[in-house]
């Protein structure tokens, strides 16, 4: 596959991928902005080749997951090294912030909050599911576990989601 | 409605919100690099380097060749084979050692008549 394909496929999938980066760095705007402009170049200087093993979907969204997964890391390690703490604090004000300016509705960020609760494992694999409609074994290529493991915690997410939101006055549906 | 299809309302929702705000692709999508992004003075630096690589190779003096006449190895003596005529000099048969007469002059003192 060419720059030019590349490109093409990128632009294809960018509004699920910013999606799909969005929920691997806890919902932050502009992080998963950063993070996907790494995952793109990734792509395209060849740093990630795609082997056509599995759906081009399916394996960027692999590639997302690691570029964050060494975002996340890099932040601890400036973390540890103590100078970065007062900027970490200013990055976890601005989601709010942009949250505002965008006027996401109640119910939306009540229910990121509450997806936010759940262990990182049992969240990739619910948003894989049901917001990228992904299968659960596509889900588990994704997330680079097996597929026993994924179904369990999709098992196990879809029942704590659901409890939760179940308690919740805005989510009434889930009452019924 | 069972949870699933709860959820698939609500991550449906999720999705509509997000799809609001989503970066245009090309803020996003890193821009391709220019074919040459050297610029010309690094070029020439590098072509300086080349050149003056050549000139000295070009003037390094040539290894000195089989010129040299054999003749001047038979002539050649070590300077250490001097010492080696000094080692057979009979040393033992003419003279005696300070030690022997040290130890002759030791037996005829009386240690009672020095005190």
């Amino acid at each position: 596959m060419d720059e030019s394909e590349l490109r093409a496929q990128l632009e294809q999938f960018h509004p699920v991928s910013y999606g799909w980066a969005l929920s691997c760095c806890a919902h932050n705007p502009m992080e998963a902005e950063d993070i996907l402009q790494t995952a793109y170049l990734k792509v395209l200087d060849g740093r990630a080749r795609f082997d056509g093993r599995a759906a081009f979907k399916t394996w960027l969204f692999a590639v997302i997951r690691h570029t964050a997964a060494d975002e996340r890391r890099r932040r601890w390690l400036h973390w540890l090294r103590l100078d970065g703490y007062r900027q970490e604090r200013n990055d976890d004000v601005q989601p709010a912030a942009r949250g505002d300016a965008l006027e996401q509705t109640e119910r939306v960020q009540l229910f990121r909050e509450t997806l936010a609760k759940l262990p990182r494992r049992q969240q990739e694999v619910l948003h894989l599911v049901f917001y990228q409609d992904l299968t659960i074994e596509d889900a588990a290529g994704v997330m680079g576990v097996s597929l026993g493991s994924a179904r369990t915690h999709y098992a196990r997410g879809k029942q704590h989601l659901g409890d939760w939101l179940q308690q919740s006055e805005h989510f009434n549906e889930y009452r019924s | 409605m069972n949870t699933e299809a709860k959820l698939r309302k609500s991550f449906q929702e999720l999705r509509d919100a997000n799809a609001r705000q989503v970066p245009a692709f090309r803020r996003v999508m890193p821009r391709p690099e220019p074919a040459s992004t050297l610029p010309w003075w690094r070029w020439a630096m590098g072509a300086a380097v080349l050149a003056s690589l050549i000139v000295l190779l070009m003037i390094k003096p040539q290894p000195v060749g089989d010129s040299q006449p054999w003749s001047a190895l038979s002539n050649w003596s070590a300077t250490t084979d001097e010492l080696l005529t000094v080692a057979n000099t009979p040393w033992g048969n003419t003279l005696s050692t300070p030690t022997d007469s040290w130890i002759e002059n030791s037996t005829q003192i009386n240690p009672k008549e020095t005190l």
